[in-house]
């Protein structure tokens, strides 16, 4: 096992890692102080070096998604997207609770070099603490000078804000998440236009997760050539794993991208429960496809699992062994993704109940082979047609069990 | 703007840079399917129904073609397997949430999901599961029919009613499966501020809000649909009437009229009982010796009129008749209507019910801006930078001015309301000034007062465009502030708060509703009114401008056809000698050189017995405002009255000859709405037992006396109209397009939207001295 020096979770686990103090005194802000005498495009230029990509699910390159913000639009935002809701995922909560300032450090950084004076922090409303974490560094934030007017110094000025969701997942995806923000019913927006071009209030806005922002201190200080010098070929830097299911230590991990997952479920999250064999991993979050356990040497990277016939997606592993009803598994994914469905869009909106309607039978064994068509005719429906990414990603985990798991479907409607 | 060349099944097209791709293949004459898109109003990307597949390579996605914009070289498919089989899925998903009750349901036969299901050929589906179960007629208005178990969700209802109407009382609620179509706090549609305009029905693409008449009466192929215009408010708004049997049935908006782009209010949408009412006239009636009314064929009712009016006349002078029009008339009505009057019972004492303000409205625009209507045109209001609603209940009466005023105050316009009453309006406005009774012009004196005082004004517009600034300056001086708060009721306070708002965004546009009851009869308030625009800089520009419109119906087409007592046709004063020997010339009659009275005036006289003779098209004296007592009194007088109308009234007790006419929309011609359009009238179905027009009969009446002023045709009447009216340019009316045309029209037949600003310092803009 290869014990890497931690990056983003340096902090997290020193007595009063939440307070500015504590960040200061390990070298916080530093990396603020070096952006500010860079130019603005010298500190995206830093940032598309490193080849960092989004954390928040989708994987886009950060710094390419800097260099769409218009340079001549004289009023821009930065929303923070807090809100964390994919099942298995639980990083962001660790960075917001333990390590506040690591992302605020980056999102002064990130405003700064796209021209924004004000940004937004989108949390999640059940992270309560999470939420007077938040406050709590912005306010000391401000009164070490690092918000607010002239900001050390410098001539920029940066105000944050927090605002909490009301407990709904759409509210994740980003243009939802700005109408959340604006105050109306969380729904995604008709794209083009991006955020980038027509955001919050229809200003440029960049959306951007805030694992992604928590390495931005480090890609200044260190350098974008330092950080992608860690990863795979299209997968650079750190990134913070959340194991979950049926392994013996679950918990967040943070390992350069493309450790393999079989390093990851034995050597860090303790093997699985009972010595048992696995049945099937989701590597990325609910939404990615299942893998078998053949698939157990894919090294945890974006092009390395989309190979695999999954995708990286958040990051947050989930272990099933070789005791898990898998119409079961699928079942109950689909259950959070049928309560979540915003209904904008018709696949999604029925489509997810008549998902629901044929699971809830087989799992409860009263399906038929027709349920099972059903299921996968309505599936490959919504895969890819739908408003927003949701309805795919509710999609995927049928799709995937079929494919992968057939038999066990139909072993359910053996009765009948 | 540049070009983009796409491929959509193997044709090129080039289109707009900024298309989507459904325009695109609308361009091409390629047919995509869709349902929640409608093209009048805001995107929303919610069924799906219109996807096709965008071909990259080796690889293709699918894109919702509504919304997608084209890239060049985009290769587009729109009927690959691919999307035949998304759309057939939502299709399937969408009837396994459906009643599937095609054959008893209203819509049947003009529902778009029906046809949508046959064209993609999917039937109603075999998926067991949940299914919505909601009350059926689940809201207790007149008008609407709600059963939002056929509710597909596209959710068209909802941006109707935000976009077009301004109301938002639809709303979403719940989400996912659960998802609904609702009112805020699920209240019931009028408690919950419904303003019965209607749009949601017209929109709804099913029968999940659908218009109560007709249900279980007709089925859709049985309805007849017939384009006109509606006649009862100024607005002039083009709609579609489904009737059977010659009974309307529902009325819809027709979008080919810029007057209302499809929209309608609750009175043109929902008021045509009085059309298939039992109460219409079906027979003329004379009234015999002893007092009572007889029924008659129409010629020989037609005679006792003439020969009525003849003996008055002969005995008594022209001056002893007056002819009093109502608003629903056509062009052609009035004109005939005034040449009877003028040529045949030598009266000048010919006048609509809007006419005293119409006249003022000329007289004063005129005066000022060389343009004697309404300056600008309704779709300008949604474009103005901040509005004054002034005059009349504007969303009850002058209904599209209103819902364009409010488009505008969503795009951030500050809207000032101005009414005695706490109007509907007032809800979206900015500002609610309570003003007194008749304090128009007062207010308008003040804002000018503070906007001269404060320095609000466009230096740079009034320098350029506009003469005699001095005169109105000097007399604003002499204007007292007290007095001002005396006559608006307001505070001194609130006045300047308002002029400073309604100055704060330009164009400042004037929104101004002749209300019967308080509005001024002078053109001095439409002159003050002209005065406030200019200092403002916002007259002669896009969504600016004095938005003068009239009492009723037609009275704009009444008062440019000569339906006034002091003007031919075509503004033309009486008492002008040139005026008098150009009708010489085309009447060959020779007519009084006293301009005639306004029909207050003539209620005057009737009392004081000097006008013996009334001839009434189309009005009812009891609806004048007036007290019935007064009204009775008056008519009781007369020694004659001929009543000519649609459905009985109380006046026919009254009357001497009573007249059965058509409605509006069993007549053609055309109607002039309050921003100068003309547009033509269709017949939406023949009047009950072939009954003569008002047209006819009048003519008829000419023939009885003097058969030389008879007009062949409505056609010929307009022709003969044009040789006074210069400012319909020559135009025939079977040159008018569906979309009207504006007056003035030049010679190359191209009409007006709004009024130019003056050119190289020519004809400028007139301020004249303010007075109280
Ligand atoms: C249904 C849905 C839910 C999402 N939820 C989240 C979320 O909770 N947190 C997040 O950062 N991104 C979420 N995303 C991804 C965002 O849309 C967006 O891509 C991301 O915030 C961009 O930041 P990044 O580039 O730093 O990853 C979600 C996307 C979808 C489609
Ligand atoms: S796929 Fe459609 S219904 Fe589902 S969450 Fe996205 S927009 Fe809402
Ligand atoms: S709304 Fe349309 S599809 Fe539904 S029952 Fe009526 S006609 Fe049939
Ligand atoms: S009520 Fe009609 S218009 Fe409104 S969402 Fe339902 S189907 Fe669409
Ligand atoms: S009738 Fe008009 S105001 Fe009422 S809900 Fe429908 S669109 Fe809105
Ligand atoms: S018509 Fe395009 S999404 Fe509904």
């Amino acid at each position: 096992m290869t014990n890497w020096e931690p990056v983003l979770l340096a902090n997290v686990n020193r007595p009063n890692s939440e307070k500015i103090d504590t960040y200061l005194r390990y070298g916080g802000y530093e990396a603020l102080r070096k952006a500010l005498k860079m130019t603005p495009d010298q500190v995206t230029a830093e940032v598309k070096t490193s080849e960092i990509r989004g954390r928040g699910g989708a994987g886009f390159p950060a710094g390419v998604k800097w260099g769409f913000m218009p340079k001549d639009a004289p009023v821009k935002y930065l929303a923070i997207n807090t809100d964390e809701g994919e099942p298995g995922t639980f990083k962001d909560r660790l960075i917001v609770e333990r390590d506040p300032h690591s992302i605020l450090e980056g999102v002064i950084i990130a405003s700064y070099a796209i021209g924004a004076h004000r940004a937004f922090v989108y949390i999640r409303g059940e992270f309560f603490l999470g939420v007077k974490r938040w406050i709590k560094a912005i306010s000391d934030a401000y009164q070490k000078g690092f918000l607010g007017k002239n900001i050390l110094g410098s001539g920029f000025d940066l105000d944050v804000s927090v605002h909490r969701g009301a407990g709904a997942y759409i509210c994740g995806e980003e243009t939802a998440m700005l109408e959340s923000l604006e105050g109306k019913r969380g729904v995604p927006r008709t794209k083009p236009p991006f955020p980038a071009q027509k955001g919050f209030w229809g200003k440029p806005t960049l959306v951007q997760n805030c694992e992604t922002l928590a390495n931005i201190p480090h890609i200044i200080l260190r350098g974008g050539k330092w950080y992608s010098s860690i990863g795979t070929e299209k997968s650079k830097g750190m990134k913070i794993f959340c194991i979950s299911g049926h392994v013996n230590s679950p918990g967040n991990f943070e390992l350069p991208l493309g450790t393999p997952l079989k390093e990851i479920i034995y050597e860090h999250a303790g093997g699985v429960r009972k010595g048992r064999d696995i049945k099937a991993i989701i590597p990325g979050g609910s939404s990615t496809p299942f893998l078998t356990a053949e698939k157990i040497n894919t090294p945890m990277g974006f092009e390395t699992l989309q190979a695999a016939g999954s995708a990286l997606g958040t990051g947050a592993i989930i272990v099933m062994d070789e005791t898990t009803d898998m119409v079961e598994v699928v079942r109950r994914i689909t259950r959070f993704y049928v309560h979540e469905s915003c209904g904008y869009c018709f696949p999604c909106r029925i489509g997810g109940q008549r998902m629901l309607s044929s699971l809830e039978r087989l799992a409860g064994g009263k399906g038929s082979k027709q349920d099972i068509e059903d299921l996968e005719y309505v599936a490959k429906g919504i895969y890819g047609r739908t408003f927003c990414p949701m309805g795919t990603g509710m999609a995927e985990p049928v799709l995937s069990g079929l494919r992968l798991f057939r038999p066990e479907f139909e072993m359910k409607t053996a009765k009948n | 703007m540049a070009n983009v060349t796409l491929k959509i099944n193997g044709q090129e097209v080039t289109v707009e840079n900024g298309a989507t791709i459904l325009e695109a293949a609308k361009q091409a004459g390629i047919y995509i399917p869709t349902l929640c898109y409608h093209p009048w109003l805001p995107l929303e990307e919610a069924c799906r129904i219109c996807v096709v597949e965008e071909v990259r390579g080796d690889w293709s996605s699918l894109a919702a073609a509504c919304v997608y914009p084209v890239r060049t070289g985009m290769v587009i498919e729109t009927d690959s397997p691919k999307v035949t089989e998304a759309r057939r899925t939502i299709m399937d998903l969408l009837l396994s949430d459906h009643p599937n009750d095609c054959m008893t349901c209203y819509a049947t036969g003009e529902c778009e999901l029906q046809d949508l299901a046959h064209l993609c050929a999917v039937k109603a589906t075999k998926y067991a599961g949940a299914r919505h179960q909601y009350e059926i007629d689940s809201d207790p208005n007149p008008n609407l029919h709600i059963d939002m178990n056929k509710c597909i969700l596209c959710r068209r209802c909802i941006r109707a009613c935000h976009d077009i109407q301004g109301a938002d009382i639809w709303t979403k609620v719940g989400r996912g499966f659960d998802q609904r179509i609702s009112t805020a706090f699920d209240l019931p549609l009028l408690d919950a501020g419904c303003e019965m305009c209607g749009h949601c029905a017209d929109f709804c693409p099913v029968d999940a809000i659908g218009f109560r008449k007709g249900r279980g009466e007709a089925r859709s192929w049985q309805l007849h649909r017939a384009s006109t215009i509606c006649l009862q408010c100024p607005s002039g708004c083009r709609a579609e009437y489904d009737s059977i049997e010659s009974k309307i049935v529902r009325v819809l908006g027709d979008f080919r009229s810029p007057a209302n782009h499809g929209a309608l209010c609750k009175r043109g949408r929902f008021n045509f009982d009085f059309i298939n009412s039992p109460d219409r006239l079906n027979e003329a009636a004379t009234r015999n010796d002893t007092g009572e009314l007889d029924g008659s064929s129409i010629e020989p009712a037609l005679e006792t009129a003439a020969s009525a009016l003849r003996r008055i006349r002969d005995a008594s002078g022209g001056d002893a008749i007056a002819v009093l029009c109502g608003g629903m008339l056509t062009n052609e009505e009035y004109y005939l209507a005034q040449k009877l009057a003028r040529c045949a019972l030598s009266s000048n004492h010919i006048d609509n019910v809007g006419g005293p303000w119409q006249q003022a409205i000329y007289e004063g625009l005129d005066a000022s801006l060389g343009l004697g209507a309404m300056t600008n045109s309704l779709n300008d209001i949604a474009r103005a930078g901040a509005i004054l609603a002034l005059g009349s209940n504007t969303l009850e009466n002058h209904a599209i001015a209103a819902i364009r005023a409010r488009k505008a105050a969503r795009e951030g316009a500050p809207l000032i309301v101005a009414n005695a009453a706490r109007v509907l309006l007032s809800k979206t406005a900015n500002l609610y000034l309570p003003l007194k009774e008749g304090g128009d012009a007062a207010l308008v004196l003040g804002l000018m007062k503070v906007i001269v005082e404060e320095e609000l004004h466009d230096r740079k517009f009034l320098e350029e465009y506009t003469q005699d600034l001095a005169k109105l300056e000097r007399s604003l001086q002499k204007v007292n502030m007290a007095e001002i708060v005396e006559k608006t009721g307001l505070s001194e306070d609130e006045i300047r708060s308002a002029a400073r708002l309604y100055a704060s965004r330009r164009p400042a546009c004037l929104v101004y509703g002749v209300d019967l009851l308080n509005s001024p009869t002078s053109d001095t308030f439409f002159k003050m009114c002209a005065s406030l625009q200019m200092l403002l800089g916002s007259v002669g520009v896009v969504g600016g401008g004095v938005n003068a419109m009239g009492a009723a119906g037609n009275c704009q087409g009444a008062a440019d056809f000569g339906a006034l007592p002091k003007y031919l046709p075509g503004y033309r004063p009486v008492t002008a000698a040139a005026s008098r020997k150009l009708a010489g010339t085309v009447w060959g009659a020779e007519l009084p050189k006293k301009a005639g009275m306004s029909w207050p005036e003539m209620l005057g006289a009737i009392e004081k017995g000097e006008i013996k003779a009334l001839y009434l098209i189309g009005i009812d004296p009891f609806a004048l405002g007036l007290s019935k007592l007064k009204i009775e009194g008056l008519l009781a007088r007369l020694e004659l009255l001929i009543v000519q109308d649609s459905n009985r009234t109380k006046a026919c007790d009254y009357a001497h000859v009573v007249l059965p006419a058509p409605t509006f929309v069993e007549k053609a011609g055309t109607a002039t709405n309050c921003e100068r359009r003309v547009q033509r009238l269709d017949k939406v179905f023949a009047p009950p037992q072939g009954a003569p027009s008002d047209f006819e009969l009048i003519n008829t009446l000419l023939g009885f006396l003097n058969p030389q002023l008879q007009v062949a045709s409505p056609e010929a009447a307009f022709a003969e109209a044009t040789r006074f009216m210069s400012e319909l340019g020559g135009v025939r009316p079977e040159q008018i397009p569906v979309e009207g045309l504006q007056w003035p029209v030049d010679s190359q037949g191209i009409g007006t939207e709004r009024l130019p600003l003056p050119e190289n310092g020519k004809n400028k803009f007139k301020f004249f001295a303010a007075r109280l």
